[in-house]
């Protein structure tokens, strides 16, 4: 509460620079983006790095997206669902938790750091918990470094 | 076990139980075989079998209508039991004989790296089975010929040098979609790879189109494949598909227990869920 800076620098402050990682987060409509909509109107303060696309539950989100987010160059995908047992489909998110626990093998095994791809359980009541995760996820992400997979300088390399 | 088999053909079709049999016969050149499809009676001596018998004649069971015949090695028949569960092919059309395979080798004379670690030397399921007159187990066991063996040394590399790795096959790839033809289980009759709006797969083989066609292709058939092998035998620039598909069983069987093939019964594993599948990735 004591902070005295102005609201000009506190939103310098949130800028994604551009070094800064760039994050595709696919969000279920029921739950997910609601829970990230609550923390905005809640004034929750998270990392402005992460880019949210509305699904209409997470179940929708095919493993594809998160690889062509990779190869379009993004630096790391989240997938974020409602909690097992609470998807307003009944069992979409059941789904997703299977494809995604191989995918993310699948992902590894080829080559991509781990690092890059993240999912969560965040409820349309869990504010804070979606401003906590994007934090973790955020700096996960920026271990793993900047996206170079198909960059000219690493096909050079090769 | 030849004279067995064109028997066991012959009456099938005599009875009018089949109307075509899809086997193997000699190539031209009498040095490998190919698959051929016979509908009468004076056509069975063209069957053969031995060693060469590589092919997974599993994949003509869509097109070809009517009551179908075919022989199948024990792999086969895993496939024909995968296609099952996806309800791609009524059991009732379909007369299985099934042969005792000891191993197949190829064109060089070694025995395929499948079979060295096969399981189902007796098919899982039949209507005539074929036994082998000579004992079993020609292939002598090497320490190196565990199950998943074939992953060991590309597990025990680190993330980036798997990534070099395998865009070094990668970069190899013609996009001739050898792999998908030849695949039993790919039988969509419109694939994704050709899919223009939205374009999901660049067509060109560019490094990046082809790294999203093997990543696509490897997992549309995790909890699916049945390791035949044949995309790695027909890959013309040779690409180990085998290890793609191969790492995916391994996951598949360590998180949820299902082994494909098995069981007809059964929902594969990327249809079905358990309420309590592990999650610890999840935060």
């Amino acid at each position: 509460m004591n902070d005295n800076r102005s609201v000009k620098e506190k939103n310098l402050e949130l800028k994604p620079s551009p070094e800064k990682v760039k994050i595709a987060a696919f969000l279920c409509k029921w739950c997910s983006y609601a829970g990230a909509d609550l923390a905005g109107g809640s004034r929750k303060k998270y990392p402005p790095n992460v880019i949210v696309i509305r699904t209409s539950c997470s179940a929708r989100t095919n493993p594809l997206f998160v690889w062509k987010s990779l190869e379009k160059g993004l630096d790391g995908v989240l997938v974020s669902g409602c909690h097992p047992g609470e998807c307003h489909y009944s069992e979409g998110n059941y789904h997703t938790r299977r494809n995604f626990a191989v995918f993310r093998k699948l992902l590894e095994y080829i080559g991509i750091e781990p690092e890059r791809f993240h999912m969560s359980w965040v409820s349309a009541a869990e504010g804070d918990k979606w401003a906590q995760v994007v934090k973790e996820v955020v700096k996960t992400v920026e271990s793993a470094g900047p996206n170079t997979y198909f960059s000219k300088k690493k096909e050079d390399n090769a | 076990m030849l004279e067995q088999l064109r028997k066991k053909a012959k009456e099938l079709l005599k009875n009018k139980e089949v109307e075509v049999i899809i086997g193997y016969q000699k190539s031209n050149n009498n040095s490998f075989t190919t698959p051929c499809f016979i509908e009468s009676e004076d056509g069975v001596d063209r069957l053969t079998w031995d060693e060469h018998c590589v092919y997974n004649l599993s994949l003509y069971l869509k097109e070809v209508k009517g009551k179908v015949g075919i022989v199948a090695k024990g792999c086969d028949v895993k496939s024909i039991v995968a296609l099952m569960q996806e309800n791609q092919i009524d059991r009732d059309r379909i007369k299985i004989i099934a042969l005792e395979c000891q191993a197949q080798v190829d064109q060089e004379g070694q025995i395929l790296e499948k079979c060295r670690t096969c399981q189902v030397h007796i098919p899982g399921m039949y209507d005539e089975l074929v036994r082998s007159k000579t004992s079993p187990s020609k292939i002598e066991s090497k320490e190196s010929d565990k199950e998943y063996s074939v992953l060991e040394e590309l597990e025990a590399k680190s993330t980036p040098e798997r990534w070099q790795f395998w865009q070094r096959q990668f970069e190899k790839c013609i996009r001739c979609y050898a792999c998908r033809q030849v695949c039993p289980l790919c039988y969509c009759s419109e694939c994704i790879s050709e899919k223009t709006a939205p374009q999901w797969i660049l067509p060109s083989p560019s490094l990046k189109g082809n790294t999203t066609w093997n990543i696509v292709r490897a997992f549309h058939l995790a909890g699916r494949c049945i390791d035949c092998g044949e995309c790695e035998r027909v890959c013309p620039v040779n690409i180990p598909l085998r290890r793609l598909n191969k790492k995916m069983e391994k996951e598949i069987q360590t998180m949820f227990n299902y082994v494909p093939g098995l069981d007809s019964k059964k929902k594969p594993p990327l249809v079905d869920f358990r309420v309590d599948d592990p999650q610890e990735f999840i935060r």
